[in-house]
């Protein structure tokens, strides 16, 4: 059983120099997965304007679009660049992350947003480095799993989680307890498809449960974290009107919905600006009010279609580091949308990961495109082997 | 590829497929099995009614020339409740912050206290917003609307306000607006009246105070509008539900002409400031510490002019008057400039009275066939026969000079006391049969006493003294004295002293400058006393934007007001032509008391008939210098008679041809001559023709 076809046409030489180069990355673009992005980013501006055309400031879908087109500079620039190249300055990659990463720890220097400090003031945008480290730990996981510098199977299994730990840690002095729990899903995610004993993977399991019990019995949280988390926990939420709060609309807003939705602009929740946080975080509350259940689903499909992609790209992927690259934004994509659409209906913790390509924001859009950038160039180059 | 990542990466599809799977559940069960009970737990949405006031209507003078005008203005407020979102901390940041933006502009009225006071102001509704300084420079409208997140709750609006395109002319007949205080609010009268128009009242809006303003507020007040809107948690406007649109009030026109108006309080202002610092021949000083002038249509009672002076700027009082400001134009020391003394003021009349007296003795038959026609004045006194016990039964001219033989007719040339103590006495002891009024009923008959009733807040009725009145008072206050206490009103009875007083205009007789130049009016059209006309017509404009009088802007809706007869004077036999020709004695005969003034001041064209008056109003305790009075009409030689009637009364400034006679007649020169020159606008580097200086005797 092989997916590999019988001929790489890259081992036989051209006869012709008029023969097409049939290998060349060019010809091998993800026109599905460019679609489903592009269709999400258009989603995204309509629920974007919806939730902030009566904002004070104005409507900010004109600076949406603006991410958006820079967000089509970044893709192009990260899928043209040869993926095993990149992975090949793994060790900057992930060097140049941690140093951000301690930088916007520094008092004066960031800018805190909710309580999290976790923010440089870019004037355009506000850039958050926990999302270009969740890029280069999925390289440098790709590098480190998918190569040989390491033979030493336990050793190698260490030094991942140590690669994995350590921006983790630092998202979470910030606190960015969603960031972390990104770090943490990508990890598992290429770990398990890296090839880690099944033995060693049920012990890690089991430390992460714990791990997970002890932080939220522990003072690394702050309060508003935990009662987010507490009022996931209970239906009845009496710690923390705040949290509880946030939740109940949200609920609101999408159940209220039904099945076709009040129509755009129309939703009485959102035009009411209930919801906190409605143009980021609860993006997903403004398509399931004013879209409904069709809307929420045909929302769903697309995600399907992209992940699907994703899937598909990691087992067309002509090596080891291909292949984990795309698990890597695979998880990345597949823990923000379902943690993003859970906390907006109720069934996750609130926190403050954003929907992939919907949320308004810059640093989260462009590290989307960046995320996909890198799974396109790998579909781009499968046929590639030289 | 070996198989270990083929199955995996298979296990990772089906983890994925499943969280797909159960976003959909959720979905399903949130959307579509329980949407009603959730929907019915959304938020209603939050209506919010939002009250504007409709701009006022404006007023005119008898020519349509503009007095208060409409303009926008910039004014900085704040939202309660948004600031209520804020801590204790943040929100004295952001009154410091305010204060200190406001400084920086030049505007220190506004301090942090201030604003604080403003904000918990309980008259104002959570939602509502509350001014905190209008007529803000535009550059602030520019800088809150760009720092909106750096000053929260803070709102710029911009709100009609009233302007004033003369200044201080005519300031006291205007009034002003400001805002409705708890009194007024609450005010049965007003409340009703405004109901009865439609327009009622919420606790921010403005009402009309003093003058026109005040008296016209049913006019003038727009019709307020109101619009309720869907809000979000916010405050955003999510959608206009219903709308009713505010209505600019009716436009009040004015009998005044604003260039008299100017004219009048210009010479007064002149020549009360030429006598001020001048000492009388007793060494009393000449204070004038006001004047007015009012001068009336006799043909049909329409006030021309109504000046007052001091004046004051109106546009001070726009958006609210300061402690200071409001002290200083209530200063009875700086002449209390908002009083309107045309109306207001209360002044003894002096010999002008004798108009009153005389009419009541001939009236009463005093000079009836078989009594004496005159009365020889050899010595300059008069003699009370029975004064019981009142006022010293030795009365004497003024100066003790003896005036000889006089008349009905030239007494009232020659202003003889002793004719009138004369008259007074005798009508006392005819009181059998004239009743114990005869004066005081003939001056009711000339307006005196009672109210015109012309449309200005704050208008006096001035005083006729009665013996009744004398009673009454003595009684209230002998219940009220504790034992051993003198009653402070000395007797009780009114005494033939008090009429030989009465008949001189002295004692306490009490009339405002405009009852006194109806009451000339009256005897100079010939008896028909009209009642003094202000207001002429109320009109609902098609553009208040545009000028009333522009040919486009023809009114929707006019309300006229006719003059008013009040009463027709039975002047029997010759009565009327024996006082008309004593009046023009007055000024025309060489031994008028105003001749000698007639001639040094030029006069004026056509003849001329009036009265001097000088009131005593000093005790010997606080010696004061005697009021100027003088009443003036004519010209009498006019094809339908006198055309101008005019009283000024300047108190602390000496005899009545002294200076209130020069003042009337400079006064009315240029509008009998027809070279009235127009009034100067706010703006207009142009004044008014100079006054040539009084010539002010000791």
């Amino acid at each position: 059983m092989s997916v590999q076809p019988a001929h790489r046409p890259s081992e036989l030489r051209p006869l012709d120099v008029r023969t097409p180069d049939m290998t060349a990355a060019w010809r091998h673009v993800d026109w599905l997965l460019v679609a489903a992005i592009a269709a999400l980013t258009l989603i995204g501006f309509a629920l974007i304007h919806s939730a902030s055309r009566l904002f004070e400031l104005g409507s900010l879908l004109p600076r949406q679009l603006l991410f958006a087109l820079m967000g089509v500079g970044v893709i192009s620039v990260v899928a043209a660049i040869d993926y095993r190249k990149i992975v090949e300055k793994a060790v900057w990659v992930y060097g140049l992350a941690i140093v951000l990463l301690a930088a916007v720890l520094i008092p004066g220097v960031s800018k805190t947003v909710n309580g999290t400090q976790g923010w440089f003031d870019l004037g355009i945008f506000q850039f958050q480095p926990a999302e270009t480290a969740k890029l280069a730990v999925i390289v440098t996981l790709a590098a480190l799993l998918g190569g040989d510098r390491i033979a030493n199977r336990a050793l190698r299994l260490v030094v991942a989680l140590a690669l994995v730990g350590l921006p983790m840690a630092m998202v979470l002095v910030q606190p960015d307890l969603g960031s972390a729990l990104v770090f943490l899903f990508i990890g598992a995610a290429m770990l398990f498809v890296g090839g880690i004993r099944g033995s060693y993977l049920a012990a890690l399991a089991l430390v992460a449960v714990l791990g997970a019990t002890a932080i939220l019995n522990s003072d690394a949280l702050a309060d508003y974290q935990r009662d987010r988390i507490t009022t996931f926990l209970d239906e009845n939420c009496p710690s923390g009107e705040a949290a509880c709060y946030n939740v109940r609309q949200a609920e609101i807003a999408v159940s209220s919905g039904g099945v076709t939705g009040y129509g755009y602009g129309r939703g009485p929740q959102t035009t009411g600006q209930f919801v906190p946080e409605q143009e980021t975080d609860f993006i997903f509350t403004v398509a399931g009010e004013e879209f409904g259940f069709a809307g929420s689903v045909a929302i769903l499909a697309l995600y399907a279609l992209l992940i699907w992609r994703l899937w598909y790209t990691a087992v067309v992927a002509p090596d080891q580091q291909g292949r984990l690259l795309c698990v890597g934004v695979m998880a990345l994509l597949m823990f923000h949308l379902f943690e993003n659409i859970g906390m907006s209906i109720g069934m996750m913790p609130v926190t403050g990961i954003p929907l992939p390509f919907i949320s308004y924001g810059g640093s989260s859009l462009l590290t989307m495109f960046a995320a996909v950038g890198l799974v396109l160039n790998v579909h781009m180059r499968q046929w590639d082997v030289s | 590829m070996d198989d270990t990542p083929r199955l995996r990466l298979s296990i990772l599809g089906i983890v994925c497929i499943s969280l797909f799977a159960s976003l959909t559940a959720r979905l399903w069960y949130l959307q579509v099995l329980n949407r009603e009970e959730f929907a019915a737990e959304g938020q209603q949405s939050q209506l919010r009614t939002v009250h504007e006031q409709g701009p006022r209507g404006r007023i005119l003078d008898v020519k349509g020339r503009v007095l208060v005008d409409n303009r926008l203005s910039v004014v900085v407020g704040i939202v309660r409740d948004e600031v209520d979102d804020l801590n204790s901390q943040e929100r004295s940041e952001l009154y410091g912050a305010l204060a200190d933006k406001f400084n920086s502009y030049d505007i220190e009225a506004l301090k942090r206290a201030d604003i604080e006071d403003q904000v918990n102001d309980p008259r104002y509704a959570q939602f509502d917003f509350i001014p905190l300084y209008q007529d803000a420079p535009p550059e602030l409208e520019l800088f809150f609307a760009e720092h909106r997140e750096d000053y929260p709750g803070i709102r710029v609006r911009r709100e009609t306000i009233r302007t004033y395109p003369y200044g201080h002319i005519g300031a006291s007949i205007l009034g002003y607006v400001g805002h409705i205080d708890e009194q007024e609010y609450a005010d049965p009268d007003i409340r009703q009246a405004a109901a009865d128009e439609g327009k009622p009242y919420s606790k921010e809006d403005d009402i009309g105070k003093g003058g026109v303003e005040q008296s016209m507020e049913a006019q003038l007040r727009g019709t307020p509008g109101s619009t309720t809107v869907e809000v979000s948690r916010t405050g955003a406007v999510v959608q206009v539900r219903e709308e009713t649109p505010p209505k600019v009030g009716a436009d009040v026109w004015l009998t005044i002409d604003i260039d008299a108006q100017a004219w009048a309080e210009h010479v007064l202002k002149e020549h009360m400031s030429d006598v001020r610092g001048h000492r009388d021949k007793d060494g009393r000083i000449y204070r004038a510490p006001e004047g007015a002038s009012a001068i009336v249509n006799p043909h049909n009672g329409e006030i021309i002019a109504l000046a007052s002076v001091p004046t004051y700027d109106p546009s001070a009082l726009v958006g609210g008057i300061s402690t200071d400001v409001w002290e200083e134009l209530n200063d009875p020391a700086s002449g209390s400039p908002l009083n309107n003394w045309a109306v207001s003021g209360q002044f003894p009349p002096g010999s002008t009275f004798k108009l009153v007296t005389l009419y009541a003795a001939l009236e009463n038959g005093l000079f009836a066939p078989g009594q004496p026609p005159g009365l020889e004045d050899s010595t300059g006194k008069y003699t009370i026969a029975d004064c019981g016990g009142g006022p010293s039964c030795v009365r004497q001219n003024a100066g003790g000079v003896a005036l000889g033989y006089s008349d009905p007719q030239s007494s009232l040339t020659i202003s003889s006391d002793v004719f009138y103590y004369w008259l007074g006495d005798r009508m006392w002891r005819g009181k059998e049969l004239l009743g114990e009024t005869p004066i005081q009923d003939a001056g009711a008959k000339f307006g005196l006493g009672t109210k015109t009733g012309i449309p200005l807040a704050g208008e006096a009725g001035g005083r006729m003294p009665t013996p009744d009145m004398w009673r009454k008072r003595f009684d209230e206050a002998e219940k009220r004295l504790e034992p051993g206490e003198e009653n402070p009103w000395g007797r009780r009875n009114w005494t033939a002293g008090d009429s030989v007083n009465l008949s001189i205009g002295q004692g306490e007789a009490l009339v405002t400058p405009l009852q006194l130049a109806n009451a000339y009016a009256t005897i100079g059209n010939g008896g028909t006393h009209n009642k003094p006309l202000l207001v002429s017509k109320v009109t609902v404009p098609t553009d208040a934007t545009k000028a009333p009088t522009a040919p486009d802007n023809p009114p929707l809706a006019t309300e006229t007001f006719l003059p008013v007869v009040q009463d027709r004077l039975p002047f029997t036999e010759n009565h009327l032509a024996v006082m008309q020709a004593g009046f023009e004695g007055v000024i025309h005969n060489g031994r008028g008391t105003a001749n000698d003034m007639w001639s040094d001041y030029g006069g004026l064209p056509g003849r001329w008939a009036g009265k001097t008056g000088t009131s005593e109003a000093g005790t010997d305790a606080n010696p004061k210098a005697d009021g100027s009075v003088f009443a003036l009409y004519g010209p009498v030689d006019a094809p339908f008679g006198p055309n101008f009637a005019i009283a000024t009364i300047i108190p602390e400034s000496g005899f009545g041809a002294d200076t209130s006679g020069p003042t009337a007649v400079r006064t009315l020169r240029p509008l009998v001559e027809g070279n009235l020159p127009p009034a100067p606008k706010v703006g207009e580097d142009r004044d008014l023709p100079p006054v040539p200086p009084l010539d002010v005797k000791p």
